[in-house]
Order: C-alpha cells, then sequence, then structure tokens
C-alpha cells in the first residue's frame, strides 16, 4: 500500500479509536440508561465494523504482513 | 484513492495485495478459533487440542476437523441454553435476531445473531449491493415476505445502509407486486431466479413489458444462477442481473462484480477453501469443481470454523478488471447433496436448469423425478409449455429436449409433458428435483 493511504489509513484509525474511547465512556456514564446505554452499544457496533474494515488493515501493513498470534482468547 | 471513490464499498479492503488478505485472514481465524473455544463448548471440545497461536498457515487451517450441519444440529438438539446450545457465542440475553435454516435436509439449524454480528451480516451485504451497482438513488423492491428465513433481510437491511429507498412486498400477490414496482419507480429487485422469471411471465399476461418497469439491477438469491437463466432474466427484465452465493449459517460469502463473470469471495471478511470432492482435504486447482468449506472471519454470536457448505463451485483465479484483488470462484455447480449417481452416472439437477433455459424457451416450468422401476434407475423430466401447444409440436420438443439431455447429461430421460399451470411455481428455494428412491 502506498504512503499517502497508509497515512490517511492512520488518520482514520485514529479517530476510530477515539469514538470508541467516548462511547466506551459514554456507555459507562449512562448505565442504567436504556437510551444512553443502546445507542453507545450501536456506536461500538459501528467501531468494531469500522475496525474490521480499516484499522486491521493498517495493523497488517505496520506489521509487515506478519501479525504476531494473540496472547488471549478474545476477539 | 480518490479515483476508486464510488467504485468500492472499502478500497482499503477491496484492493489489498493477496499477501496482505492472507496474513489479515490467518490472523483473523486465530482470533476466531480462541474466541469460540472459550466461549462454544462444541468447539471446546471439538478442537480440544488445537492451540489458535500454532495455526500459522492454510496448512495448519486444514489440520482442523471440518464442521457440518448435522453438527450443528446435534451442538442444539435439546441443549441449554434453548434452542441454540452449545453453539451460541454470546449470552443469550444478547442475541437480538433469530433465524433458522429452511430444513429441506432435516431439523432447522437455528442461527442466533447478536446487534453486532448481524451488522457484521448487513456490512458484508453492503459490499455486495455496492458491487453489483446499487447506489442511494436505487428504489429497491423485495417482492417477499422474508419470515424466519435470513434471505432477503439481509439485503433490505443492507439496501436501507447504502441509502436506497427499500420497498418490502410481502403479503402482495405477484400482479399487486408489479404495480407496486410501476407505482414506486423501482429501479433494483433483489429476487430469486425462479420468482424473477415468473413475474416476467406474470408482466406478460398482464399487457406489460417486463423490460419497460424500469428496474436496471437484480441481485439474485436463494438458488443456483446458471448463466443460461441470467441471460433469460437479463433479457426479459432489459436489467443486470447478479449472482451471490451464501446460506443461513456462513452467511452470502461470494459475489458479482460489474463484470459478472465468476463470483468474488468476501474476503478478507470469509477464508474460504475450496476443496476436492471426495475427501474435501486438498484445495483443488483453478477449473476445478469443489466443495466450498467456509470460516466467517468476525461474527462471534455464531461461530462458525471450517463450514463445510456442500455447495459445489469451480474455483477460479484471483485478479479482476474491476480492480479487486480477492479470489474468484467461475460457477456455482449446485449441491453436493444433490449431486447424484443415476443409472452409475453422476447427475446434478443444475445440467437441466442450464439447457432448459438456454434452448427452450416454449417450457415454462419443470420438474425432474428419479425413482426405482424395478432394480432400475429411472429419470423423468415433467415439462410444462408457456402457452398451449398443438400436441405435435409438444410432442417434438419433447422429442429435442430428450436428445439434448441426453448429450448435455448422458442419461435417457422420460419427457412427460403437463397441462398448463400443473407445475408449482416457487417464490423462494425452488424444489424441482425429486429422488424418490
Amino acid at each position: 500500500m502506498d504512503q499517502g493511504n497508509l497515512e490517511n489509513l492512520r488518520k482514520i484509525k485514529e479517530k476510530i479509536d477515539g469514538i470508541e474511547t467516548y462511547a466506551q465512556q459514554l456507555r459507562s456514564l449512562g448505565e442504567g440508561v436504556p437510551a444512553v446505554e443502546t445507542n453507545a452499544r450501536c456506536i461500538l457496533t459501528s467501531v468494531y465494523l469500522l475496525k474490521f474494515g480499516i484499522s486491521d488493515i493498517l495493523d497488517v501493513n505496520e506489521a509487515g504482513t506478519q501479525i504476531s498470534p494473540p496472547k488471549g482468547g478474545t476477539l | 484513492m480518490a479515483a476508486r471513490v464510488g467504485k468500492y464499498w472499502n478500497p482499503y479492503v477491496e484492493t489489498l495485495s493477496r499477501k496482505e488478505i492472507r496474513a489479515i485472514q490467518l490472523k483473523r481465524f486465530r482470533d476466531l478459533l480462541a474466541y469460540a473455544k472459550s466461549r462454544c463448548a462444541f468447539y471446546g471440545e471439538k478442537y480440544q487440542s488445537i492451540e489458535p497461536a500454532d495455526i500459522k498457515s492454510i496448512e495448519d487451517v486444514r489440520r482442523l476437523p471440518l464442521v457440518d450441519k448435522e453438527d450443528l444440529r446435534k451442538a442444539q438438539d435439546g441443549k441449554d441454553p434453548f434452542p441454540f446450545g452449545d453453539i451460541l457465542g454470546v449470552p443469550p440475553e444478547d442475541v437480538t435476531t433469530f433465524r433458522q435454516t429452511s430444513g429441506t435436509t432435516g431439523k432447522p439449524v437455528y442461527v442466533p445473531e447478536s446487534w453486532e454480528s448481524w451488522q457484521w451480516r448487513v456490512e458484508v451485504w453492503c459490499h455486495i449491493l455496492w458491487m453489483a451497482g446499487f447506489r442511494p438513488t436505487d428504489r429497491v423492491f423485495i417482492p417477499f415476505g422474508y419470515n424466519v428465513y435470513v434471505a432477503f433481510w439481509e439485503g433490505h437491511f443492507a439496501a436501507e445502509k447504502l441509502g436506497c429507498m427499500v420497498v418490502p412486498g410481502g403479503a402482495l400477490d405477484t400482479k399487486g407486486r408489479i404495480n407496486k414496482i410501476i407505482e414506486v419507480k423501482a429501479t433494483g429487485l433483489l429476487n430469486t431466479p425462479t420468482y424473477g422469471l415468473h413475474m416476467a411471465e406474470e408482466a406478460e399476461k398482464m399487457g406489460i413489458k417486463p423490460s419497460a418497469l424500469g428496474i436496471k439491477r437484480m441481485e439474485c438469491a436463494g438458488e443456483p444462477l446458471p448463466p443460461a437463466t441470467r441471460n433469460k432474466l437479463e433479457e426479459a427484465w432489459g436489467a443486470e442481473v447478479y449472482d451471490h452465493i451464501g446460506g443461513t449459517e456462513p452467511c452470502a460469502w461470494a459475489a458479482m462484480c460489474g463484470e459478472r463473470s465468476g463470483l468474488h469471495i468476501m474476503e478478507p471478511f470469509f477464508l474460504v477453501e475450496i476443496l476436492d470432492l471426495e475427501t474435501a482435504s486438498r484445495e483443488v486447482a483453478p477449473g476445478e469443481l469443489g466443495v466450498a468449506v467456509v470460516t466467517p472471519l468476525g461474527r462471534r454470536s455464531f461461530p462458525l470454523v471450517r463450514f463445510n457448505t456442500k455447495d459445489v463451485v469451480r474455483k477460479g483465479t484471483d485478479g479482476c478488471a474491476c480492480g479487486r484483488t480477492s479470489m474468484k470462484i467461475e460457477e456455482v455447480s449446485g449441491r453436493a447433496d444433490h449431486l447424484t449417481k443415476v443409472r452409475g452416472v453422476l447427475f446434478t439437477p443444475v445440467s437441466v436448469e442450464e439447457l432448459v433455459r438456454a434452448e427452450f424457451p416454449e417450457i415454462v416450468e419443470y420438474e425432474i423425478v428419479v425413482q426405482k422401476e424395478g432394480i432400475m434407475d429411472e429419470i423423468s423430466l415433467r415439462v410444462e409449455p408457456k402457452v398451449e401447444m398443438a400436441a405435435s409440436a409438444l410432442k417434438d420438443v419433447a422429442h429435442r429436449l430428450g436428445e439434448r439431455l441426453k448429450i448435455k447429461t448422458n442419461l435417457r430421460f422420460k419427457i412427460q409433458p403437463v397441462s398448463l399451470g400443473e407445475l408449482p411455481r416457487y417464490t423462494l428455494k425452488s424444489k424441482r428435483f425429486k429422488d424418490l428412491r
């Protein structure tokens, strides 16, 4: 992947990570309030899909296509 | 990147190098396996001796035993949490969507989807529809009540996510659906091939040319779509017709792009192996037929590892004029459980579909029946003409059809013409092949 694309991916990934952090905080702050918790969960699902389509691509590029096996048992 | 915007749903994913695709697949495979082993009793037991971290190549993947529909049935049968049993990958309260298989080959398999896993399926379908040219300006008509089956729900939600206007057409009869297409000026259809042909036939009876209805593209689901049937649909509707392959358990895993030549495997959402029909242990070469073994790499509520779909496909190569880099399959040949021997000859019902649709426009519907007569297998083909025909003309069609079938399949068929309207019309999965032996 060329440098221009990689740079763009890095910027997108940074935003995805930021949204994830905010959505997790939102979920905690709204604990017990379904309207907040549920919508925060929906945002986190979108984050999951964005990671699938963007962050994983960057990770594989930055690891030189050699990604280490996971240590834990979660996806 | 700017030049590619608009062509791809996700250009970063769709133009990865083969090396990158494989690296992502293997990472996701390990992650999925670790997750499934820790959450599902079924996988904990089945893959007890396998360490996810040891999976470093596709050869390592091949060491894992396959999973098939019968395994899933057993993992669910009478087991808690009801009704998903040992295969459920999330807490039961996280399940938001219930789907099931049609139960054609036995007890249905119940497929739980969490919100996240369902959205994952919808995302895959966004790729499929975008690849087929669906855009936010489309008005998409879906002429079915979707019931508990997965097929058109995914397409519905994905079309909405794309920004299309989606018009569900359940609870209408075929005439009502044709009128609805006219009323909303639909530009796209999600359809089964059989029902696409049936709607065209009904429109003609209403004095409407289907090609005048304004449908520009059609994504087909539910049945094999050999080129002859696709051509027939394209001709009747004056539309681009696209195929995909998938199932309730694994999701749709390959689909056509604008080139309409073969189907792109939806990498790296899936790891798809095309294995030899005899032993399901060796990857076949491009051009060979094999059975598709599919691992969806991001669904946690219903994890599937090396699921034997029993779909028989012809393996293709990577690369395409559309610029996507995923591996392709050249064609969907049918189901391994429909591949049967008749008088010692290997037979697949798709060969009849292909011939009838390509060469016999006089025939609107057909049914294949295999049964024993004495100790011999007998194969017959019941055919329904499109319009009333003189006995001599019908006899001539039957004779030509018998001759062509003999050449194409190496089998002598008994051709039985039936009256107009005698054979059933199908909307979802057609059942034109009956093995009564």
